[in-house]
């Protein structure tokens, strides 16, 4: 057996051989750039050789006011999307589950805001919710509602990022709990039928355990890519007023393309990949229990 | 009684869904027919005459055809290299055990993890030194960091799901390895190469950091393009809807056509019908 398995190390190599050296040659080579900067004080246009100065930019990122400004602005635009995802995500797949007439063309429909481009969308939903070209406050002025700044002040710019991204990415989320939903064995629920079982003790006791771990996947993969957003904020907010709306994501790419601050953006860079390790793991380890 | 309010509250709520997710698609088709007077009017105009200006304008003198073209180049050569290079990696980790796979396959599916902007720095002065600035080649290889994994992923789903028993019959008639995956997998995959497809294509279609970065007027693709609109004095609402129109209205139709397989692609073959 050992032999034939060496023989199918082998005949497999060729195959995965050509993927593996590109993908290598183009992430391990910048990540070991990305971390020489770090460690380095060099901005482009430095024609001299990178000059290390040990953790010091790392302490400049960290003793900077703005960086506790921008985990904070991470954390609540993450959270705060993320979890509005999964509650109106599993709301619209617990109608849309069972079938009744148009549901699969309202599925369809609603992949629109998932494929739409999103700086177009992000600029879309700047126009609706403009001060004072927006439909939105002309809507809520209609009825007799207060007007709102929306992305020109706090805390409405926060909701105002955090909404296109409900809007663009809920319905991803509505799809992988669908998925789970129409997974879950019919018999399950006739069984909780025959006991006796209200609606809600249905929901809770098989519908919930049994779409925990489906609910887990979606959560995992609307982090990582929340905490990647940059097109709508960029349409929107372009990260203010101020760094308001400034996540780690953005802000690096304003302190590496519109600064040139190159070494320092590569600090924020590295911590930024250690953050997001360190919460993926977390939410990870959590869901498994 | 109780099943007629039930079927009033589905389709109240269900109204309230739609409504809330087309309403923005709807609003940049009107962005895009108003003239700059009407774009700025205050209230918001539902009715007006429509104009094809901002069209005309933006093929005509803005260049929107160039970035038309450039995002087809950029997003098919992306895609391209992606599946070249990714196919035959996926078919290798399906049919074959390689040595320490299982950690090859995670650090694969890792660099999806990676923030874009992250790679960006030391990518724009790699790109730079190799004179990969403003060419298509150097963006769709930026596109590639991200198709490529992704690709890689979902195949190996794809290829897993074909029945051993059929690659083994056609290496019995005398296949080699590469003939059973060219003649036997891919055919049999076909659904999941479409998904793939789909999804490399329409992800390098609609990036924007790596495109505002690297290019700037030769390889510009449509996403920069949307962003140069927002000018020092303001934004152009009724360009924006009308390029946002054509870079979106492709998509669309691609997207609706194969539903089934993005939605699997999406996921990251977390779902599969």
């Amino acid at each position: 057996m050992a032999g034939l398995s060496a023989k199918s190390h082998l005949r497999g190599l060729p195959f995965v051989a050509p993927a593996f050296l590109y993908l290598l040659a183009i992430t391990i080579v910048p990540t070991v750039m990305l971390v020489r900067y770090a460690f380095s004080d060099w901005e482009i246009g430095d024609f001299g050789g990178i000059q290390f100065v040990g953790f010091e930019t790392f302490a400049l990122v960290l003793e900077n006011p703005i960086t506790v400004d921008n985990f904070k602005a991470t954390i609540v635009y993450v959270a705060a999307a993320v979890l509005a995802e999964l509650i109106l995500g599993l709301l619209i797949a617990l109608v849309l589950v069972k079938s009744f007439r148009g549901a699969g063309l309202i599925r369809t429909l609603l992949i629109a805001p998932v494929i739409m481009v999103p700086i177009g969308a992000g600029f879309v939903w700047r126009y609706i919710l403009s001060p004072d070209l927006g439909v939105v406050n002309w809507a809520m002025e209609g009825l007799g509602l207060p007007y709102i700044q929306w992305f020109g002040a706090k805390p409405w710019a926060m909701w105002s990022v955090v909404i296109a991204d409900v809007w663009q990415w809920t319905p991803f989320v509505m799809l992988i709990l669908l998925a789970g939903l129409v997974a879950i064995p019919q018999s399950l629920y006739e069984a909780a039928e025959m006991d006796g079982a209200t609606a809600l003790q249905k929901f809770t006791h098989v519908t919930l355990p049994l779409l925990w771990p489906t609910i887990a996947v979606a959560a995992v993969l609307r982090f990582i890519w929340a905490m990647k957003s940059f097109d709508t904020i960029f349409a929107m907010t372009r990260g203010g007023p101020g760094t308001y709306t400034s996540i780690l994501n953005f802000e690096i790419y304003k302190e590496a393309f519109l600064k040139f601050h190159t070494s320092y953006a590569a600090a924020m860079g590295v911590l930024l990949l250690i953050f997001t390790i360190v919460v993926t793991r977390l939410i990870l380890s959590f869901v498994k229990d | 009684m109780t099943k007629a309010i039930e079927r009033i509250g589905v389709w109240g709520f269900m109204a309230i869904v739609l409504f809330f997710f087309l309403f923005p698609l709807f609003w940049m088709i009107l962005m895009g027919f108003k003239n700059q007077a009407q774009a700025f009017s205050d209230p918001p105009l539902f009715l007006f005459t429509p104009t094809l200006e901002n069209f005309v304008f933006g093929f005509e003198t803005l260049g929107w055809g160039k970035n038309v073209i450039n995002s087809l180049i950029v997003a098919t050569l992306a895609t391209a290299i992606s599946l070249i290079l990714g196919v035959p990696c996926a078919y290798g980790f399906a049919r074959f055990t390689i040595l320490g796979d299982k950690h090859l396959r995670f650090w694969i599916l890792s660099i999806v993890m990676m923030p874009p902007v992250v790679a960006a720095i030391p990518i724009f002065a790699i790109w730079s030194k190799l004179g990969l600035i403003d060419t298509h080649l150097g963006l769709a290889l930026a596109h590639t960091i991200f198709n490529l994994p992704l690709v890689i992923w979902l195949m190996i789903g794809f290829f897993r799901d074909v029945p051993k028993e059929i690659e083994e019959a056609a290496e019995m008639d005398g296949c080699n390895a590469i003939q059973t995956l060219l003649f036997v997998s891919i055919p049999v995959a076909k659904s999941g190469l479409a998904t793939v497809t789909t999804l490399s294509f329409i992800l390098s279609w609609n990036e924007l950091l790596f495109a505002n970065i690297l290019t700037q007027r030769n390889a510009q693709t449509l996403p920069p393009a949307i962003g140069a609109l927002w000018k020092d004095f303001g934004l152009l609402w009724g360009q924006i809807g009308a390029i946002t129109m054509v870079a979106t209205i492709p998509v669309m139709i691609i997207g609706f056509f194969l539903q089934k397989h993005l939605v699997c692609g999406l996921t990251l073959g977390a779902v599969k019908e």
